[in-house]
């Protein structure tokens, strides 16, 4: 089969891919979008379904090794102390995210010359700015104005009431004199933009209606196997597997890579040529170098008094960035947010009391489990990681994916910074929960399977030598193959990174609208 | 291991008791009991459909009850409840009872109720924040204006 010719071609329907298909469908472009994953029906996975904690153990856990879908690809991450989360859907990781949506900090993009550490972004937060608020006005992002961690925010949805846990909780922080805000919150407080009250945003929902209304073609279930190039060193296309494994070849004038910090340095690592032998647009050799992962500490406390922690949404009610920026004194540098988690779910609750032997089937079973649903908070301590090269994304030629493709082998240290950072955090989440009475903790870190936030991967930066992508989102070396997704990070943030990657991708994809010609003559 | 047979009807029999000794009603009578909660056929099904563990419970079964199984007029719910004080393959359903029991509308729906006796929940919720916030909202900027 002959596919048309197209001008775009992204390649990825994730938070990134279809924050850029929006942005240009604004312009009289032909664009296709080719996703490996399904197009989920309708409440295929929610949390109004009475079993979504079911689907989360399987099919719709955050481990791709566990799920093993045919849209999954085997990543190897036995040489890292955190595993990779991910899904491959149209939709991406918004499928299962938190959708807790904070943004950047405005020294995120200056840590080297604030901090003397990691480096500094070709861009500051004022130029992302813009494109944060198209962003929450599309995701419709909910929370308080006001926040003195960072400037004005507004034109907000009502935030997500606190419950009664979040209430204690906020309590406390007051009395330590520590910050503290309600989460910024990808939830639809009301109904909003045709979304039922309640209900995540995910980009399946948000961005693609849009962007499918306004003529892009999504073709889900279709995995890009190899960016080809033609005689001048430009970009022609991609080599893809249809939903029969059969392959097609699709022309594109421009191709915009948004598989993640995993997936797009796999692909250009997976369509290494005579010219490009260590991979397309690796001169610099750090395609799939300077991974960053967001080590996680975790910190629960248990209460006596029933406080309903389950009520509302996983993930977002309140975070304290108290020690985000660096602090004097301290043994690391940089910092980390406190995100309050709320309790977890019955199934998980069970799970949970079983595993510690709290919990015995019998006459007392009720009774035991009634003393840990709803009386147990959590903390994630979400640290700052740094760029470095040997955290890196290599090809697994021992592992493929259902296609033949092959998988991905992750090398992850965790630095004598952030484990310095993590400890800090861990012992001031205890803090608090101590200050709010809790009657037990339960503390550890790095935990596991948290590998949610993949970035770094395809550096930008100005100099060829030093990063991939420039900071119009071209790779160095070819300059109508852009990249819009979290590899392009310069440094990590201390915070979950969904903002930032559709603001970024935002920002590249107003490039392409403004100065065309930068990307395609 | 000598292999048992046992016909979908005892085996139901058996599951009832095992599971309702394992998930009894609440003492409040607010939550039920386990085969009430659960599709109690699907739940079988889901277990027998591994070979490994179907042939694992079936020998412990056996073990606990060779005599029960050749009278063949057993009381089967009764050794079910022995089964389970014996605890003897609780280990090997727990997780599927669990997520049946938890996952089922009417546990759910009971949980709320419970939920709702506990906690009052006041109509307009956002007050609380804005009164909470008013401590934060004086302190410093915590942003470097970079």
């Amino acid at each position: 089969m002959k596919n048309n010719d197209v001008d775009i071609l992204i390649v990825g329907a994730g938070a990134s891919g279809a924050a850029a298909a929006w942005n240009l469908s604004s312009k009289n472009y032909k664009i296709v979008c080719l996703e490996q994953g399904p197009f989920l029906k309708k409440n295929s996975y929610s949390f109004d379904r009475t079993d979504w904690e079911k689907l989360k153990q399987k099919e719709f856990n955050i481990n791709p090794n566990i799920r093993n879908l045919k849209s999954d690809y085997p990543i190897d991450d036995s040489n890292s102390p955190i595993s990779i989360a991910n899904f491959n859907a149209v939709g991406g990781s918004t499928i299962l995210y938190s959708g807790h949506f904070p943004r950047f900090h405005p020294s995120d993009f200056k840590t080297k010359t604030l901090d003397n550490t990691g480096d500094d972004w070709p861009f500051n937060y004022r130029d992302l700015e813009p494109f944060y608020k198209i962003n929450d006005k599309i995701m419709g992002i909910a929370g308080v104005s006001g926040d003195p961690a960072y400037p004005d925010i507004s034109k907000l949805n009502p935030p997500v009431p606190l419950g009664l846990a979040g209430e204690k909780i906020a309590k406390g922080f007051n009395k330590l004199g520590w910050h503290w805000w309600p989460s910024y919150s990808a939830i639809a407080t009301k109904n909003y933009k045709g979304r039922k009250k309640n209900s995540r945003a995910s980009v399946d929902k948000t961005y693609w209606p849009l962007a499918i209304s306004k003529g892009v073609e999504l073709r889900p279930n279709c995995r890009v196997i190899k960016i080809t190039l033609d005689n001048f060193g430009k970009t022609n296309g991609v080599v893809y597997l249809d939903i029969n494994n059969k392959e097609q070849f699709q022309k594109a004038s421009l191709v915009i890579l948004a598989c993640s910090g995993i997936g797009t340095p796999r692909l250009l690592l997976n369509s290494a040529n005579k010219y490009f032998p260590e991979g397309l647009a690796n001169s610099s050799g750090l395609v799939g170098k300077n991974l960053m992962l967001h080590p996680l500490g975790y910190v629960e406390g248990r209460f006596n008094k029933f406080l309903g922690s389950f009520i509302g949404p996983e993930g977002c009610c309140l975070a304290s960035q108290e020690y985000y920026e660096t602090l004097k004194g301290a043994k690391h540098k940089r910092g980390y947010t406190m995100q309050v988690l709320r309790g977890t779910g019955p199934l998980e609750t069970a799970f949970s009391a079983r595993k510690f032997k709290h919990l015995s089937f019998g006459k007392d079973f009720h009774k035991q489990f009634s003393k840990h649903y709803g009386h147990n908070m959590s903390l994630a301590i979400i640290c700052e990681d740094f760029p470095e090269k040997q955290n890196s994304v290599e090809l697994d030629y021992n592992n493929k994916d259902s296609g033949g493709m092959p998988g991905v082998k992750i090398n992850y240290k965790i630095s004598d910074n952030s484990k310095k950072m993590l400890s800090h955090g861990i012992s001031k989440a205890k803090e608090i929960m101590k200050e709010i009475g809790a009657k037990s903790i339960v503390a550890f870190g790095p935990v596991r399977h948290t590998g949610w936030h993949l970035m770094g991967t395809t550096k930008m930066g100005k100099s060829k030598k030093n990063s991939v992508v420039n900071q119009f989102g071209q790779t160095h070396d070819i300059k109508n193959l852009v990249i819009v997704d979290s590899s392009v990070f310069v440094t990590s943030g201390g915070v979950n990174p969904m903002s930032t990657l559709q603001a970024v991708a935002l920002k590249i994809t107003n490039e392409i609208k403004i100065s065309p010609s930068r990307y395609f003559d | 291991m000598k292999k048992i047979k046992l016909n979908k009807l005892v085996l139901n029999k058996i599951f009832k008791g095992l599971v309702d000794t394992m998930i009894p009603m609440s003492q409040d009578k607010i939550m039920p009991k386990a085969s009430e909660a659960i599709n109690l056929k699907l739940f079988l099904k889901n277990i027998l459909i591994e070979k490994k563990l179907k042939n694992l419970i079936y020998e412990k079964i056996y073990i606990i009850s060779k005599n029960n199984i050749k009278k063949k007029t057993a009381d089967w719910h009764d050794l079910g409840v022995k089964i389970a004080k014996s605890k003897i393959i609780e280990k090997d359903i727990e997780k599927y009872l669990l997520e049946s029991y938890f996952t089922s509308k009417r546990v759910q729906k009971q949980l709320l109720k419970k939920t709702d006796k506990t906690l009052y929940v006041k109509k307009n919720k956002n007050k609380k924040i804005f009164l909470l916030l008013k401590l934060v909202k004086k302190a410093d900027l915590r942003y470097k204006n970079v």
